[in-house]
């Protein structure tokens, strides 16, 4: 995935399954394109160049909601270049990125910073810049500077904004500007654990985080929003009350939207408890008992929330070779954030593939308020290749920095192994 | 590691004649039974003490004090060993300081565990003597030590050993010659 | 016939993480090995020469005279060499990490390392990068076996069968690394295990370990056998918790009022100290024939005899 291949001029991606649920379009054909932009779609086609992709599935771009890097200040947990071929590598062609960097994203220089460093990549880097100054949560950054700038979304820092104020001023302030507001439900004075409140605090002696924090989270996020009416975007909802809480927004009609962490469909507190305090399992939120990660899994297939994120948060191994209480929490997963989204929705029956793009694609870009990614005629290309087959994750041969997955070693059935964007292309079909 | 039963040394007859010889020269070597105690070290080694008491008793009217002594926590080899050895009960109700000891096992072979029960005893108190009275002596002595008493002596090859075998404990009184068999697989 | 394996006494675990994964066959083992050094612990030379040549670091993060001076007087009894190192005169301060700690003390030629930690399953990360033999002194509230193991060993003597014996824990539940081991120990024995105290001080969910949840002491003392009593650690209490040490005495603590009106016949009071008196436990009570609490204190080096000598036996012939 290091060097992007140029699309120019004609190009013939032949005998891939073209997968467009959003389009309803699921037939095996040849697309040719010219000068990356889709000229035709058939059977027998012919171009200059060919790039036979016989056996693949080719479907709109993932987008990822939340990832988070470290540069700059922290680029041994990952740089903006490691992040991105890890994004381009787990098929995505465009991030979020939370700068987990000293100093924040919250001024217009650090986030052109973010932006010089994507240039030349093939996955577009989306900044989420910090709605508050140094995300402190109390006075706002100056969000109209930042939307100028590029900003694609705002958040607060990792523990969520502190206050239903905080909340109100910064939501309806943002939506000016056209950016949705990202929420980590939760409240605070519940805060302070280390793994879930229940079998996994009980069993380990760590402290717990009960669910009530970020059910309460929900109850205000949703509350704020059918007052002020205007958008939220909650994230890494864990629990089956938060999925409840979700459909009565839907009933409603609430302006309020949501997204799992892939770690949550598919870990639950046991497999932690399994783990023997590995810092791979330790998530933020954390891990939950294996009903709420059903509960996840069913409202997922009921469209309760628009999008899988990878949440993304590498950490070096100096970083979590230490004690399970002194080791951050979350989880490399760029690279393996499909293949598991697949591995517990689309292998365990509950969904079809056709219905779990959506999920990595259209549901994402509503959020972001960006267009769809369509295999239509006239559209520049940007999708993600897909491999039905087997393989296995190594962090020793994955892009990430991030040595804290908790896949390493484990089987996977479905594999991104290309994506194409602006006319060009990276990924083992294209060298 | 497995044995295969080579041939029966003595049986139940011989081993009381043993034992009542045993007794008649503890009794002779000391000048009766007076101010003697008999500690048998575990765990077989219980058994013919207390046996040697009885035949005392027999002998002399009264019973002399039996106690009984482990010796794991003195081994020098016990790390060395394949196996975590089981602790055995040490219990000795009464005071040895100034006692003639007479320290009863069933089979003398290197002497290292007489020097551990050499050592726990120094740790108990002060006997006035210490004598060592064994069933059988196979030989093979890795450290300076022999016995006062000796029921029989069995010269020993490098792959055998002698089992007494004795019916508080194994259902039976008799004595085995066994040979070391290689481990099948 | 297979003589080598008739008389082995050996443990299913390597470490003493904790007793989570202890079998009953190995509590038994250790209870059994324990009141055979409990015997030499009576004699007037109170030394075995058992693991002479062997080097044990007493690895504390954090402050525990009393459990430090235990495993001590145990590794001095079995003539080990002993090594103290303390969090205070060490360089965790300068930021050393505790593989690198611990690395470099078991760089110097060591058999065993006895750790108390703050941190839930620091004692498994160490056991993961050493090879040493790694005893868990206490890892926050998680596990202190030596502690439950002393515990059980005491309640043994009162009460020689745990089959359907009724043992409770009071106090501060949540916060406690004495719970857990007791509860895992006491239940693999065959014992009914209760707990406690406030509701606030008592984890949510306790009930899928299968304990019984008190919330009135005087409930706890008619339905048990033994009632150990934990201490409330004042440091550890936000004002959420209860709302002050009075209303503790007066709804939690235990008394001889309140013993002699409920207790069944022959009840035994532990508390693993050190006391508040006048607190969780009222000094008529802390002092009297219900209470076990010295013999805890004489049992625990007893049982970490037991342990190192089980832990640290016959290891060297594995390896070859």
């Amino acid at each position: 995935m290091d060097h992007p291949t140029t699309l120019q001029g004609e190009w013939l991606l032949a005998g891939a399954r073209l997968l467009d649920p959003g389009a309803d379009l699921d037939r095996v054909a040849d697309l040719r394109l010219e000068d990356g932009r889709i000229a035709e779609i058939g059977e027998g086609l012919q171009a200059a160049r060919r790039v036979d992709l016989k056996g693949r599935i080719l479907c709109p771009g993932f987008v990822d909601l939340r990832a988070t890097f470290g540069e700059p200040g922290h680029e041994e947990r990952e740089s903006i270049a490691s992040g991105l071929r890890a994004a381009a590598s787990g098929g995505y062609t465009a991030v979020c990125v939370f700068a987990d960097s000293d100093p924040v994203v919250d001024n217009e220089g650090a986030l052109r910073f973010q932006l010089e460093r994507a240039q030349g990549a093939l996955t577009r880097l989306l900044p989420v810049a910090r709605v508050t100054r140094g995300g402190s949560g109390e006075r706002l950054a100056d969000l109209g500077e930042l939307a100028e700038a590029g900003a694609a979304a705002f958040s607060d820092g990792p523990g969520g904004l502190p206050s239903a104020a905080a909340l109100r001023g910064s939501m309806v302030y943002a939506h000016r500007f056209q950016r949705p507001l990202f929420e980590l439900p939760c409240e605070r004075s519940l805060l302070g654990g280390e793994v879930n409140e229940g079998s996994a605090s009980l069993r380990s002696g760590l402290k717990g985080i009960p669910a009530l924090s970020e059910e309460l989270g929900v109850q205000r996020a949703l509350a704020t929003v059918a007052w002020e009416n205007r958008p939220l975007h909650l994230q890494l909802l864990s629990t089956e009350r938060s999925m409840e809480l979700m459909r009565k927004a839907r009933q409603e009609d609430l302006l309020l939207s949501a997204d799992v962490g892939v770690h949550h469909l598919a870990f639950s507190e046991e497999d932690f408890l399994a783990s023997d305090y590995n810092p791979a399992f330790k998530a933020d939120p954390p891990l939950r008992p294996h009903t709420d990660r059903e509960a996840l899994r069913q409202a997922v297939r009921e469209g309760l929330v628009e999008a899988i994120v990878s949440d993304h948060r590498p950490a070096d191994f100096d970083r979590i070779d230490r004690e399970f209480s002194y080791c951050p929490a979350g989880a490399a997963s760029l690279e393996t954030c499909f293949a598991a989204a697949h591995l517990c929705l689309v292998e365990t029956g509950l969904l079809s593939l056709a219905d779990l793009l959506p999920f990595f694609s259209d549901g994402p870009r509503r959020v972001l308020g960006l267009p769809a990614a369509r295999l239509q005629l006239g559209e520049m290309l940007e999708a993600t290749v897909l491999a039905e087959e087997i393989w296995t994750y190594r962090e020793r041969e994955a892009f990430t920095r991030g040595r804290n997955s908790p896949w390493e070693g484990r089987e996977f059935r479905m594999r991104p192994v290309g994506v194409l964007r602006e006319g060009r292309a990276s990924g083992r079909d294209f060298v | 590691m497995t044995f295969r039963e080579k041939s029966r040394l003595s049986d139940q007859e011989n081993m009381a004649r043993t034992l009542s010889r045993l007794a008649h020269e503890i009794l002779e070597k000391n000048g009766g039974s007076r101010d003697l105690v008999l500690i048998g070290m575990q765990s077989r080694g219980v058994h013919v003490a207390s046996r040697l008491a009885s035949r005392i008793e027999e002998l002399e009217g009264t019973r002399p004090p039996c106690g009984e002594l482990d010796v794991t926590f003195y081994r020098d080899d016990w790390r060395m060993s394949l196996k975590q050895p089981v602790v055995r009960p040490t219990q000795i109700d009464f005071d040895i300081q100034d006692k003639t000891l007479v320290l009863v096992d069933d089979v003398l072979y290197t002497g290292r565990t007489v020097r551990a029960a050499l050592d726990a005893l120094m740790d108990l108190g002060r006997p006035r003597r210490i004598q060592l009275a064994v069933f059988v002596d196979r030989g093979h002595r890795e450290l300076p030590i022999r016995a006062d008493f000796v029921g029989r002596n069995v010269p020993t090859g490098p792959d055998e050993e002698v089992r007494v075998r004795m019916s508080e404990q194994d259902g039976e009184d008799a004595i085995w010659l066994v040979e070391r068999q290689e481990e099948a697989g | 016939m297979n003589e080598t394996r008739r008389d082995e006494a050996r443990l299913s675990q390597e470490h003493l993480l904790g007793l989570e994964h202890y079998t009953a066959e190995d509590l038994e083992l250790i209870l059994q090995t324990a009141t055979h050094f409990r015997a030499v612990l009576e004699r007037p030379i109170k030394k075995v020469p058992t693991l002479r040549g062997i080097t044990v670091v007493n690895l504390f993060f954090e402050n525990s005279t009393r459990t430090r001076i235990s495993f001590e007087m145990a590794e001095k009894r079995l003539s080990c060499d002993t090594v103290n190192f303390s969090a205070g005169s060490s360089s965790t301060q300068k930021g050393e990490t505790l593989r690198d700690t611990a690395a470099n003390i078991e760089a110097m030629k060591i058999d065993a390392v006895v750790m108390r930690h703050s941190c839930p399953g620091a004692p498994g990360f160490l056991a993961r990068n050493l090879d040493s033999v790694i005893l868990n002194a206490g890892d926050g509230a998680h596990e202190h076996p030596t502690q439950a193991l002393l515990d059980m060993l005491s309640i043994r003597d009162r009460h020689p069968d745990f089959q359907g014996l009724r043992v409770t824990l009071c106090g501060d539940i949540l916060h406690s690394r004495v719970a857990l081991s007791n509860i895992y120990g006491l239940q693999r024995m065959g014992a009914v295990v209760g707990v406690c105290g406030p509701p606030t001080l008592i984890p949510r969910g306790i009930a899928e370990l299968g304990v019984r949840v008190y919330h009135r002491i005087e409930e706890a003392i008619e339905e048990s056998d033994v009632l150990n009593v934990l201490r409330i650690q004042l440091e550890r209490h936000t004002a959420h918790h209860f709302p002050g040490l009075r209303e503790y005495h007066e709804r939690f603590g235990l008394t001889r009022a309140r013993l002699e009106q409920h207790a069944p016949e022959g009840m035994t009071v532990m508390h693993p100290g050190p006391i508040n008196r006048g607190v969780e436990i009222s000094s008529d009570v802390a002092d009297s024939e219900y209470s076990i609490i010295l013999d805890q204190v004489t049992n625990g080096v007893a049982v970490r005899m037991a342990v190192l000598y089980l832990l640290l036996g016959a290891k060297t012939v594995e390896a070859s």
